[in-house]
């Protein structure tokens, strides 16, 4: 039911809703004209169909008259037919008698006409004047039935009374088969209501009044709600603001949406500037393109990612940043925003490198301390028997040297040189087995993955020297049985040779390719590494004493580190070679021979 | 064997090296003791005879420059030719300036290690003759009265037998007394003498 209340034109009433019912007590056709004029007036005005019920005093030309005069625009009202003025003995009596049920059939058939026609409902003026007493118990009938089926439909009903000819009783019966009642009493307007609309209003006032209140409560707590919302935002953003990370959001549009200070003071570009540049102009070029396929592979399955990569500042510098990703979905489950962070780990990475540094310096300090001490305990050892020996020596000649020469003695310093010279091979024997038994516990090994363990340690040395390191490693490798320590060992002194080789070396890329594969030796099946470099390479003739103890090209080199790597490779039944490459630089091969697991 | 022939101690804990030295030492005729430690050493009855060290700077324990320390801290004087399987010159260096005759490397030739032994040998030798003649000096010392002393004192720094009786409260012919009994029991022939032997026996001036 459309709850838009219809002007009544009619001051006492003012607003009225759609199934309005209520009547009018006259006591002139003055005080009708008064009312009913301006009623159908209004209604016209409003677009309402309207139907005038004319009855004594009013005649029919008196009413078209009175309306003419009120409604200067009537006769287009009277074409389109959105007036009716029907005389009430007629319209109520019809045939000849009242009928209630005809008469509400009647009214219900205009209204739908009406409102077929496009009206928006209907406007009734009825009238009570015509009534002889007999119809009276049938019409307050009627207009009780009229109070209670109206209330639903898209009309209103005004009903006139003659005052003066109507007993109290029957006042008092038709205000009570209205909603309410007005009268004009010496020209001045009264309202009348009935219990039941009392009732209803103070009810609707009742509803109203607790509607309001409700709403106010509504209001209040959707302010507080929007408060919180508001406040719990300030939060964020303020979070988002002091954290000492930068912060940014991008849109599904990928559009920068958002950077908190922290970004716009590193990046010293103003929002507007970040959004129309974009985020690739300020990753370090080398990093570039990793950066842009993390990016399109997280937008085209959203996931959150991290991913380290230089930044550069407002002073140009590049920085590193551990940068890390995550989408925000939407209820239909859409990304909505992506929202990252970039953490500063420049301070963290060169303490880490540092670390390195230090680390790899002690382990190098350590060998050589190791080493020397090795030496100086093996000088010692075999230097006591030494000395004994040259002491016997010189003793026994002097014995042989006197003027008695004393056979007895002499002997004995020859004997004493024969035991100590036995020592001193003892020495010898047993520094080699220790060196052996040093060797670490054999296990069956994934080459490639040895390998990738390595590749860590190497990194900073890789970045020192500004080196690409290639590798291509192949997954399916057969185990090999051997000591991992040892094999790293050896693939670490190669790849670092070749990144010493390169060090030197300009114009031509410092590349260098690590690379294991399957092989086959005289004896079996194998698994091969190289190493590959663009260094400064051997010449040919000295390929061969590489593998020689103490034999070094480097400056600072002890000429250890391939004949050792050679033993060990002979220790795990494999080979280690050298090549000259066609270009630049040497390769360098290990061939192990796999390992098949015992009843395979 | 006269209590006047050497001895060569050798402190070395490798048996080879201890049994090396002693042949190349007894082939030249010297007498020599060997112990491994030198706890071993210090606990040892030693022969009055002139005598030296023959050491190893690396010693189990005690090593061979403690033991140089504790040696001099004791007053047993023993010139000492220390050995040492390398050569470390602080160490040598720290082992000459506390009074070592020698310091060889190992292996060192047969000559250089009896020239080192025969040189503390010979220290020793004066060194002990030194001792003994002191240790004489300081017996006939002894046997003067207190009133003697104080007049050998006043004596040997010039004083005439005159002055001394005024200093010690008595007579000329007392001091004259005294002074010849002082130049008897001293066995001095002249003032100058005596003067020479208080000395070397660090008589202190009266008054001074």
């Amino acid at each position: 039911m459309a709850t838009a209340l219809r002007k009544a034109g009619i001051d006492v009433v003012g607003e009225m809703p759609w199934g309005t019912h209520f009547c009018h007590f006259y006591e002139t056709k003055q005080d009708l004209l008064d009312t009913l004029i301006p009623y159908v007036k209004t209604g016209l005005e409003a677009k309402e169909f309207c139907i005038w019920v004319v009855s004594e005093p009013l005649t029919e030309d008196e009413a078209w008259t009175a309306l003419r005069e009120a409604v200067p625009e009537l006769d287009r009202y009277v074409s389109d037919r959105s007036i009716e003025l029907v005389l009430a003995r007629e319209w109520y009596l019809g045939s000849g008698t009242f009928d209630l049920q005809r008469v509400i059939a009647a009214w219900n058939g205009k209204l739908d006409v009406a409102l077929a026609r496009g009206y928006p409902g209907m406007r009734v003026s009825g009238n009570a004047a015509w009534l002889d007493k007999k119809d009276r118990r049938d019409f307050l009938e009627y207009e009780e039935q009229l109070n209670g089926s109206i209330i639903h439909r898209r009309m209103t009903v005004l009903c006139t009374y003659p005052l003066m000819t109507s007993g109290a009783t029957e006042l008092l019966d038709v205000t009570r088969t209205h909603q309410f009642a007005i009268a004009t009493r010496q020209g001045s307007w009264e309202v009348v209501e009935t219990p039941q609309h009392k009732q209803a209003k103070v009810e609707i006032f009742k509803l109203n009044q607790e509607l309001e209140q409700r709403v106010l409560e509504r209001t209040r707590q959707l302010e507080d709600a929007n408060d919180e919302l508001r406040k719990s935002e300030a939060r964020l953003r303020l979070l988002a603001e002091v954290i000492p990370h930068q912060v940014w959001g991008y849109g599904p549009d990928d559009l920068l949406n958002y950077c908190n200070q922290q970004w716009v003071e590193y990046s010293g570009l103003t929002f507007d500037d970040a959004q129309r540049e974009g985020w690739a102009k300020r990753v370090h070029p080398e990093d570039l393109e990793r950066a842009q396929e993390a990016w399109e592979q997280a937008r085209s399955q959203p996931r959150p990612y991290e991913i380290e990569l230089r930044l550069r500042g407002a002073d140009g510098s590049y920085r590193r940043f551990m940068t890390r990703v995550a989408p925000l979905y939407d209820e239909r489950g859409q990304v909505a925003q992506w929202f990252g962070t970039n953490t500063d780990v420049e301070g963290r990475r060169q303490v880490e490198e540092a670390l390195k540094k230090v680390q790899a310096e002690l382990a190098h300090v350590t060998r050589l301390t190791t080493m020397g001490e090795l030496a100086a305990s093996l000088a010692h050892e075999l230097n006591q028997p030494l000395a004994a020996i040259v002491t016997n020596g010189s003793a026994c000649l002097r014995w042989l040297d006197r003027e008695v020469p004393d056979l007895g003695e002499a002997i004995q310093s020859v004997h004493r040189m024969v035991r100590d010279a036995n020592r001193a091979g003892e020495v010898i024997a047993h520094t080699r087995a220790l060196m052996k038994k040093s060797g670490g516990e054999k296990s069956a090994l994934d080459v490639t993955r040895m390998i990738r363990e390595i590749l860590p340690v190497i990194e900073l040395e890789v970045r020192r020297q500004e080196v690409v390191v290639r590798e291509s490693l192949a997954e399916d490798l057969p185990p090999v049985l051997g000591a991992r320590v040892e094999l790293q060992q050896v693939v670490l002194n190669l790849v670092m040779n070749g990144i010493e080789a390169m060090a030197d070396v300009s114009g031509r890329a410092r590349e260098l390719v690590i690379t294991s594969e399957r092989h086959q030796l005289e004896d079996g099946p194998a698994v091969l590494v190289s190493v590959q470099d663009a260094g400064i390479g051997v010449a040919q003739e000295n390929l061969g004493r590489l593998f020689e103890a103490f034999y070094t090209t480097k400056p600072h080199g002890l000429g250890m580190g391939l004949p050792i790597s050679r033993s060990i490779a002979q220790a795990h039944g494999g080979r280690l070679w050298a090549t000259r490459n066609p270009g630049h630089g040497l390769t360098f091969q290990l061939a192990l021979p796999a390992w098949s697991p015992p009843g395979s | 064997m006269s209590t006047e022939d050497p001895v060569v101690f050798v402190v070395d804990d490798d048996q080879a090296i201890r049994e090396a030295t002693r042949s190349l030492l007894s082939s030249v005729g010297l007498r020599v003791e060997t112990f491994r430690t030198a706890q071993e050493f210090l606990r040892s009855q030693r022969p009055d005879a002139p005598a030296c060290l023959v050491l190893d700077v690396r010693l189990p324990g005690l090593s061979g420059l403690d033991l140089q320390r504790d040696l001099a801290q004791l007053g047993a004087s023993i010139p000492i030719v220390f050995m040492t399987g390398h050569g470390d010159i602080p160490m040598s260096v720290q082992a000459m300036k506390a009074g070592a005759v020698e310091f060889l490397t190992k292996p060192f030739r047969d000559q250089q290690l009896l020239d080192a032994v025969q040189q503390a040998i010979d220290r020793d030798r004066v060194e002990r003759r030194r001792r003994m003649e002191i240790g004489d000096l300081r017996r006939r010392e002894e046997s003067l009265t207190p009133r003697e002393r104080e007049v050998m004192a006043l004596v040997v720094t010039g004083r005439l037998n005159k002055q001394i009786a005024a200093v010690l409260g008595t007579s000329e012919i007392t001091i004259k007394v005294h002074r010849a009994q002082v130049m008897q029991k001293m066995r001095a022939d002249s003032v100058a003498e005596l003067v020479r032997i208080a000395e070397r026996l660090g008589v202190p001036a009266p008054g001074e």
